[in-house]
C-alpha cells in the first residue's frame, strides 16, 4: 500500500485460509490451520478457553507477526504482500490490548496522539482529534493528565480513543473489557456498537465475557488452535 | 519531545550518562587545550629559527658546556650554503638582591640573531658598547629597570645603572621577546659579544648558522621548507669543521620531540575516555530500551515503523552528548585554569581555539550516537508481538 489510499471497497475486511502458527520451530502450535472471514461492518466476537490461540490470531490479523503457513487478507489485501506493514497498522487499523499500554510520562492527549506521529498532521487539527476522542470516551476533563493520575477504567478508556485516533477501519481488541469495572467495559462496548453503526467500523474482540459475545453479531470460538464453529458462509477446514 | 521525555523519565540514570560523557569530553578539551599550546610554542620557534642551524661542540651535554674556537667559528661562516653566522655566549651572573642569576646572552651587535630582538624602548647594543646591555621587557619589569630615560624612540638622558654581582652595567634598551606569545624569552637580557669575551674571559658557547638571513617562516610549509634545507646542511657543516655539529631547531629543542609523545598521549587518553563514555552510553540506553519494551512493541502496533523507534533512541543519545558536551567544556576549561595555576603562570600556554570546541561537540555526539547505536537497533530489531508479550 502506499500513501494516503483507502483499502479498497470490498466484501471481506478479514479472510483467513487455513491460517497456521507455529513457535519455537513447532514445539508450540498456537494456531492449527484457522479458516474464516469477517465482513465490513461486522462485530464479531472471538471466544475461546486461556492459551487456545485467539491473541495469537488477533496479531496475525493486525500485521504485528507473520503466519507460519496460510494466507490471510486483511481490509482485501494479502498480508504477504504489503510492503508497509507500519503503515498499514497505524492507518487502517485500531488496536486495543487488555493492558493499556499508556506512556506513564506522557498525558492522555499525548498518548493518544501516538498513532498520529507518522502521519504529520497539522499539530492543530491533532490536538482538536485528540481533545474530541478523549471527550467521547468520557474524559474531556482529563486530556492534560499522566496516566498516574487516572483509574484504571479512564485508562482503558484512553487507550480505546487512541485506537481510534486515525479512524481505523478495522478495530481489533484483545479483552478490552478484561481489566475494567462492568459500567466502564459496558461504556467500550457501547462506543464500538455505535462506531460500527456510524462509520461501518469492522471490530473483532477477543472476550471471556458472554455479555459481551452476545453484544456481538456472532461469536468464533477457538479450542486448541482451532476454530469450533466455522462461520461466515466459508467453507471449514 | 518524546526522546527529552523519556530521558527526564530517569533522571539520575540520565544524569550519569550525562557526567560520563562530560568527563571524556573535559578530558579531550583539557588534553588538547594544553598540547595544541606546545604544539604552538614550538611551532612559532620553529617559525624564528626554521632557516638556522644551531652549530654546537661535538658532544658537548648542553649548550653551556659548549665551546667554539674563533677559528672553527670562521670554518663555519665558509661553508657553502651558510650566508651568515651568528656567535652566541651565555652568561649568568648573580643579582645582589635576588636569589636567582640573571641570564644573558651575549651576541655581537648588529648579527642576524641580535636583529630579531625588536628594541622597544632606548636604542640597541652598538658596536662601542662594552658595559651596556639591552633587557627584555619581562627582566626589566623583574628587577624593576627606571625607563625614564629609556624612550619608545631612543635614550633621554642617561640609561639607569644595573649592578650586578661583580659587574655593573647601563641599561640601553628594552626589548620585546621575538615570540610575543612565549614571553620568557624576554626574561633575559643582552650583552655585547666583545664584553662577554674581554671582561668575562668567556668563549663562544653556540654558532647560529643562517640559511636564509632575514626570513622568517611564515607558513607552517615555510617551517617545515627550512628545516628540510637544514637537515641537508647540517652535515656539510659537520664535515667541514671537525669537533662540532649542527642541528636543526627540532633536534635542538627536544621539546619538539616531545610535542609528538605528548600529542600521541593525548590521542590515546582521548580514546580510552571516548570509549569508556561509549560503554557507558550504550548501557545506559539499553537498560531504558529493555525497560521500555512494551512501549516500543505498542508504538509498532499503532505503526511506527523501525525506523522511527532508532530514531528516537538514537536522538535520546544525541540529547544525552549534547549535554555531556555542554557540561563537559567548561569543565575541561576549568581543569586547565586549575592546573595551570599549580604550574605557576607563564610557560603553559594553552591554545583553545573554536575548532577544539567544535571536535569536543564532535566528539561528544559520536559517542551519544555510537554509545546509542546498538540499544536502538535492539529496540528497532524487536517484534512487536513479543515486545507486546515482554514480561
Ligand atoms: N512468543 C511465543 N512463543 C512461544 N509460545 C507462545 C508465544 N506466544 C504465544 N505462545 C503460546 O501459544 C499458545 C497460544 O497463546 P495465545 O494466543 O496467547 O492464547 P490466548 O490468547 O488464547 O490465551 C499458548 O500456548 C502460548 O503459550
Ligand atoms: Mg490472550
Amino acid at each position: 500500500m502506499n500513501g494516503t489510499e483507502r483499502a479498497p471497497a470490498g466484501e471481506l475486511a478479514v479472510r483467513a485460509e487455513d491460517v497456521v502458527k507455529h513457535y519455537d520451530g513447532g514445539l508450540v502450535q498456537a494456531l492449527r490451520g484457522v479458516h474464516f472471514s469477517v465482513h465490513r461492518g461486522e462485530m464479531v466476537a472471538i471466544t475461546g478457553p486461556s492459551g487456545s490461540g485467539k491473541t495469537t490470531l488477533l496479531h496475525l490479523i493486525g500485521a504485528l507477526d507473520r503466519p507460519t503457513s496460510g494466507r490471510l487478507e486483511v481490509l482485501g489485501r494479502d498480508l504477504a504482500h504489503v510492503r508497509d506493514l507500519d503503515a498499514l497498522r497505524g492507518r487502517e487499523l485500531g488496536f486495543v490490548f487488555q493492558l493499556h499500554y499508556l506512556i506513564p510520562n506522557l498525558t492522555l492527549r499525548e498518548n493518544v496522539l501516538l498513532p498520529t506521529v507518522p502521519l504529520r498532521l497539522p499539530r492543530t487539527e491533532r490536538r482538536r482529534k485528540a481533545a474530541e476522542l478523549l471527550e467521547r470516551v468520557g474524559l474531556g476533563h482529563r486530556v492534560d493528565f499522566l496516566p498516574v493520575k487516572c483509574s484504571g477504567g479512564e485508562r482503558q478508556r484512553a487507550a480505546v480513543a487512541r485506537a481510534l485516533v486515525n479512524d481505523p477501519e478495522l478495530l481489533l481488541a484483545d479483552e478490552p473489557t478484561g481489566s475494567v469495572d462492568s459500567e466502564t467495559g459496558a461504556r467500550i462496548l457501547d462506543l464500538f456498537s455505535s462506531l460500527r453503526d456510524e462509520r461501518g467500523t469492522t471490530v473483532i474482540v477477543i472476550t471471556h465475557n458472554p455479555e459481551v459475545a452476545a453484544r456481538c453479531d456472532r461469536s468464533l470460538r477457538i479450542v486448541d488452535g482451532r476454530l469450533l464453529r466455522p462461520e461466515g458462509g466459508e467453507a471449514s477446514e | 519531545m518524546l526522546p527529552l521525555k523519556n530521558l527526564l523519565r530517569r533522571k539520575a540514570r540520565s544524569l550519569f550518562a550525562v557526567l560520563q560523557i562530560a568527563v571524556a569530553i573535559a578530558a579531550f578539551v583539557s588534553i588538547y587545550g594544553v598540547t595544541q599550546g606546545l604544539r604552538a610554542q614550538f611551532y612559532r620557534i620553529g617559525q624564528v629559527f626554521a632557516y638556522d642551524l644551531i652549530v654546537m661542540r661535538r658532544g658537548a651535554p648542553s649548550p653551556i658546556f659548549s665551546t667554539i674556537s674563533p677559528e672553527q667559528l670562521e670554518a663555519v661562516r665558509a661553508v657553502e650554503g651558510v650566508r651568515a653566522a651568528s656567535a652566541l655566549g651565555i652568561q649568568f651572573l648573580a643579582h645582589p638582591a635576588r636569589p636567582q642569576p640573571v641570564g644573558f646572552v651575549a651576541l655581537e651587535p648588529g648579527s642576524e640573531l641580535m636583529s630579531r630582538y625588536r628594541i622597544v624602548r632606548g636604542r640597541p647594543l652598538s658596536p662601542d658598547d662594552r658595559d651596556a646591555v639591552v633587557v627584555g621587557r619581562l627582566m626589566a619589569e623583574q628587577l624593576g629597570v627606571d625607563l625614564s630615560a629609556l624612550a619608545p624612540d631612543g635614550l633621554r638622558g642617561d640609561p639607569p645603572r644595573l649592578e650586578l654581582v661583580g659587574w655593573t652595567c647601563r641599561v640601553v634598551g628594552i626589548f620585546e621577546s621575538p615570540l610575543e606569545e612565549v614571553p620568557f624569552l624576554s626574561g633575559m637580557g643582552i650583552m655585547p659579544l666583545k664584553t662577554y669575551r674581554e671582561t668575562f674571559g668567556r668563549p663562544v658557547n653556540l654558532v647560529a648558522a643562517h640559511l636564509a638571513p632575514g626570513r622568517r617562516a611564515l607558513r607552517i610549509a615555510d617551517v617545515q621548507e627550512g628545516l628540510r634545507l637544514g637537515r641537508a646542511l647540517a652535515p656539510r657543516i659537520d664535515a667541514a669543521v671537525p669537533g662540532l655539529k649542527a642541528n636543526t631547531i627540532e633536534d635542538f629543542l627536544d621539546g619538539f620531540k616531545q610535542v609528538a609523545i605528548v600529542d600521541g598521549f593525548a590521542l590515546a587518553i582521548s580514546l580510552l575516555a571516548a570509549l569508556v563514555s561509549v560503554i557507558g552510553v550504550t548501557n545506559t540506553m539499553l537498560m531504558s530500551v529493555f525497560d521500555r519494551t512494551k512501549e516500543i512493541g505498542l508504538l509498532r502496533a499503532v505503526g511506527w515503523s523501525r525506523w522511527r523507534i532508532l530514531r528516537v533512541i538514537e536522538a535520546e543519545g544525541a540529547i544525552l552528548s549534547l549535554a555531556g558536551g555542554a557540561l563537559g567544556i567548561p569543565i575541561g576549561l576549568g581543569l586547565i585554569r586549575a592546573s595551570s595555576l599549580v604550574l605557576e603562570g607563564g610557560w603553559l600556554e594553552v591554545r583553545l581555539d573554536l575548532r577544539i570546541y567544535a571536535a569536543a561537540v564532535g566528539v561528544a555526539v559520536f559517542i551519544g550516537l555510537l554509545g546509542s547505536f546498538y540499544p536502538a537497533a535492539r529496540a528497532a530489531a524487536l517484534q512487536p508481538t513479543e515486545a507486546l508479550r515482554y514480561e
